[in-house]
């Protein structure tokens, strides 16, 4: 006879570059309160694939006898797709004379979708027609499987839309609707949400192929939606993270928070924009202002061409990560405060190999390499000059835009885990404890 | 201790900014910023000799100027000379299309007060006085922003800071100069009808390396014409491209590079409005980095041919809109807004066209300034009603058509 299983929550902040799990007992929501960790840990994500990661968690909880019955996920991992051109299969049905138009407004975004899969409707938009313009672009991209309808009910009627929707449904596709295709807000969103689609079921089957009982639900906006419910769009999940620390800093009654992450530095202010400055172009969405600090934690510490010191204009890629994660060889700006994270609980689980002596020495060895190889001794910067000018630079861009020396603490609230490397005063971080609060609150 | 890298906290300080320089007491550039499409680098350098000339600004001023023909570039564009401690201005200019008129050198601000006479005639007196109150207020408060850095302030206006500063930025200048072929390259075109000559040297004589440009043999300045900060400002730029010192632009590098540009010329002479800043700054710069490339072709030299290529300036104003847009040989950026109903929009290939019906009740003011070039008229213009044009001022009316048709 085997024991009862324990029914458990699974909070996850599923990040651009790691994600931090943790599993606490409960019965009932009420007794949250003061609850029974389960399991706890942090996973540096281009070593551990989100499959890899929850596949470990669901090792670790079948020996503990666990059973989760819901998944609350706040969420950043969508920002790796900020860089790429998306929707490589989705179709765009348009009006004759509109293709691709959301493009034109700035040709220098990230475009949104297949140039080539565009199926221009003018008088024709029979089945016959779009079975054979089907078969054209099924040439191109034998896999696209979605369709982004922009047709206007002004100039079609919604009759024949229906039916296009409806050749479409059929021929599986996944239907994407933009009910103003004048207004290119709104076809950037359309578009958007269909490129976004692939990640969004990539990390909702992840989560049910190692808990298939659990309910998932998304931090968007101000609380925690069913992941299969239409409160919210798949665009939505780019705002998951920082709509929570929106909602953090709204609770906390301060005007700003500033975030010390181990993947972005950011302030957020009280104030709300309409309009986002999305990598491919403006889409409508509320969130509250953000302020980027120049520096990122993974900006490289670089030799230019007149051997000096530079960093880099962007950020290095998260593959293979710092040095501190053991196997990055460039020098970026967290592995300069190795020697201050080294004992902190959280990068311990997260870089386990940074308590490697050899590893440290070799960090070490990389910043001598960097100290001699500039142009002369006399403008020679050391290892610790560079701690200080990296302090010293962070510190003068948040007076700039919090308006206030970082001491002043009435007005800020602090988070991220690596807050305490700019202010000292700050309280220890960690967004699974956040979670289990919200829930708590929910 | 001052390092190289304090260029940072420098770009910090200019971020509420697009255009923008620190400069000390003797008009001396410690940095620059120039991130609006253009740039007026030397512009603001002329307008800060100016205005300390006869304004002297103190701790606390805010002086602003827009005239073309004093240091200004166009009556849009307006200048910010504001004095931060004796030996420390930081120089800004911002765009308001509503300004049509010229502003001389006026002090705005006093000991860190608005000059209640000025503040009433310049910006209350206007139709459109929200717009003005809401652009100038938030200049102000760029101010008001920085001043918070007492300590930094304080800090970089030492002389002995700038002293090491500038040897820090002329040795950053000399490595980068050091890494690309000295030579000289001269290019003469014709553009409406008019002689433009550029020969442009990078030397080294006795251990002081120079880059040299002259315009010399470029015709007069008929109605065609811009002032010779106006051209600089763009050269200066597309210099410090290449050479890749942007980041450290700065006297010592200023006082590097030698430009010759003949009085009464294309490049040297202000006409009233400025109207052709934006075309001569583009087109000068175009044949600037031919020159650039041309000196520095690796192996056998092969002369290329010069090819100018079309831009486009279009800013449009309306009631409460202010758009500004440009298309350029790399980018579009083109933002359409609720100003327009939109007949046609797409991208095929690398064409982008739009065909657009100005949609509002109240008129729109539509300023288009640009390259013409001839290679390309094929496959980049610009249509008002159906008639191309590239050049002028224009008013919008309801159902009035804009369109355009740009090769990438």
């Amino acid at each position: 006879m085997t024991n009862a299983s324990t029914q458990a929550l699974l909070a996850i902040y599923l990040g651009e570059t790691y994600a931090e799990i943790e599993v606490r007992s409960v019965s009932k929501k009420k007794s949250l309160k003061k609850p029974e960790i389960l399991f706890k840990k942090n996973y540096f994500l281009p070593q551990s694939s989100l499959k890899t990661t929850l596949g470990n968690v669901q090792k670790n909880l079948v020996e503990l006898n666990v059973q989760i019955t819901d998944i609350y996920v706040v969420c950043r991992y969508l920002e790796r797709l900020k860089t790429f051109r998306l929707g490589g299969s989705v179709v765009q049905v348009v009006h004759q004379g509109f293709e691709n138009s959301y493009v034109v407004e700035n040709t220098s975004r990230v475009s949104l979708a297949a140039a080539a899969l565009v199926i221009s409707i003018n008088q024709d938009s029979s089945n016959d027609f779009l079975t054979s313009e089907l078969a054209r672009l099924k040439k191109i991209n034998p896999d696209s499987n979605k369709v982004a309808l922009e047709l206007d009910s002004n100039i079609i009627p919604e009759t024949e839309i229906e039916r296009i929707k409806k050749f479409f449904t059929d021929q599986e596709y996944k239907i994407f609707q933009c009910d103003q295709p004048q207004n290119l807000l709104q076809v950037r969103k359309t578009l958007l949400n269909a490129g976004s689609e692939g990640t969004k079921e990539e990390i909702i089957s992840e989560l049910k192929d190692n808990f298939a009982e659990a309910q998932i639900h998304f931090w968007v906006k101000n609380e925690f939606h069913s992941a299969d419910s239409a409160s919210f769009e798949n665009f939505d999940l780019y705002f998951s993270s920082q709509d929570f620390l929106a909602h953090l800093l709204k609770q906390s009654n301060k005007k700003i928070l500033s975030h010390f992450d181990r993947e972005c530095w950011r302030i957020l202010g009280s104030g709300v924009k309409n309009i986002w400055e999305s990598p491919w172009g403006l889409i409508e969405r509320t969130y509250h202002t953000t302020t980027s600090i120049a520096l990122h934690p993974l900006t490289e510490i670089l030799i230019d061409e007149t051997s000096r010191l530079q960093f880099s204009k962007t950020p290095a890629s998260s593959e293979p990560g710092p040095m501190i994660a053991g196997r990055g060889v460039k020098s970026l700006l967290i592995d300069l405060f190795w020697n201050h994270i080294q004992e902190n609980p959280d990068f311990k689980t997260l870089f386990p190999q940074l308590g490697n002596a050899l590893l440290q020495t070799k960090i070490e060895s990389q910043f001598k390499v960097l100290e001699k190889g500039q142009r002369s001794v006399s403008a020679e910067l050391t290892k610790n000059d560079l701690i200080v000018f990296v302090r010293d630079l962070i510190d003068f861009e948040l007076e700039l835009k919090l308006g206030h020396p970082v001491s002043d603490s009435e007005k800020t609230i602090w988070t991220g885990h690596l807050a305490k490397l700019v202010n000292s005063k700050s309280e220890s971080f960690s967004w699974t404890e956040n979670i289990f609060d919200q829930i708590g609150k929910n | 201790m001052s390092t190289h890298l304090d260029s940072h906290k420098f770009l910090a300080l200019l971020s509420p900014f697009k255009n923008a320089s620190i400069m000390n007491n003797k008009g001396e550039l410690i940095y620059s910023k120039d991130a609006d499409s253009f740039k007026t680098t030397t512009s603001r350098i002329v307008l800060f000799q100016i205005a300390k000339k006869y304004l002297s600004p103190k701790p606390g001023d805010i002086i602003i100027s827009n005239d073309p023909e004093n240091g200004g570039t166009q009556l849009n564009r307006i200048f910010f000379i504001c004095c931060l401690h004796p030996n420390l201005f930081v120089v800004w200019d911002a765009e308001l299309n509503d300004v049509q008129f010229k502003i001389p050198l006026t002090p705005l601000v006093e000991s860190n007060q608005k000059n209640a006479m000025i503040w009433n005639a310049l910006i209350e007196s206007q139709p459109s006085a929200d717009k003005f109150r809401i652009f100038f207020e938030k200049q102000i408060s760029k101010m008001n922003q920085m001043q918070v850095f007492k300590k930094f302030i304080a800090a970089i206006s030492a002389e002995n800071y700038q002293k090491t500063w500038f040897k820090l930025t002329k040795s950053i200048f000399e490595d980068h100069f050091s890494l690309k072929s000295y030579g000289q390259h001269q290019l003469m075109i014709e553009y409406r009808n008019q002689h433009i000559k550029i020969n442009a040297s990078a030397d080294e004589k006795q251990n002081i390396k120079s880059f040299k440009l002259d315009f010399s043999g470029t015709a007069l300045a008929g109605q065609f014409s811009c002032a010779s900060h106006v051209v600089e400002s763009g050269l200066m730029i597309e210099i410090s491209k290449y050479y890749h010192f942007e980041k450290c632009l700065s006297q010592p590098i200023l006082d590097h590079l030698k430009l010759l540009l003949p009085p009464k010329s294309i490049v040297s002479k202000s006409i009233p409005n400025g109207e052709y800043n934006f075309e001569l700054q583009k087109l000068t710069r175009q044949m600037m980095r031919h020159c650039l490339n041309q000196m520095n072709i690796q192996g056998k030299k092969i002369e290329k041919k010069f090819n100018a290529y079309s831009t486009a300036y279009i800013s449009l104003n309306s009631e409460h809109i202010q758009f500004s847009n440009f298309l350029s040989n790399s980018r579009i950026d083109f933002l359409v807004g609720d100003l327009f109903e939109k007949i046609s929009l797409n991208h095929t290939e690398k064409d982008y066209k739009a065909v657009l019906k100005y949609r509002l009740d109240k008129t729109a003011q539509l300023n288009l300034y640009g390259v013409k070039a001839k290679t390309d008229s094929e496959t980049r213009w610009i249509k008002i009603n159906g008639e191309i044009t590239h050049h002028g001022q224009f008013v919008l009316k309801k159902n009035d058509e804009l369109s355009f048709s740009w090769k990438l």
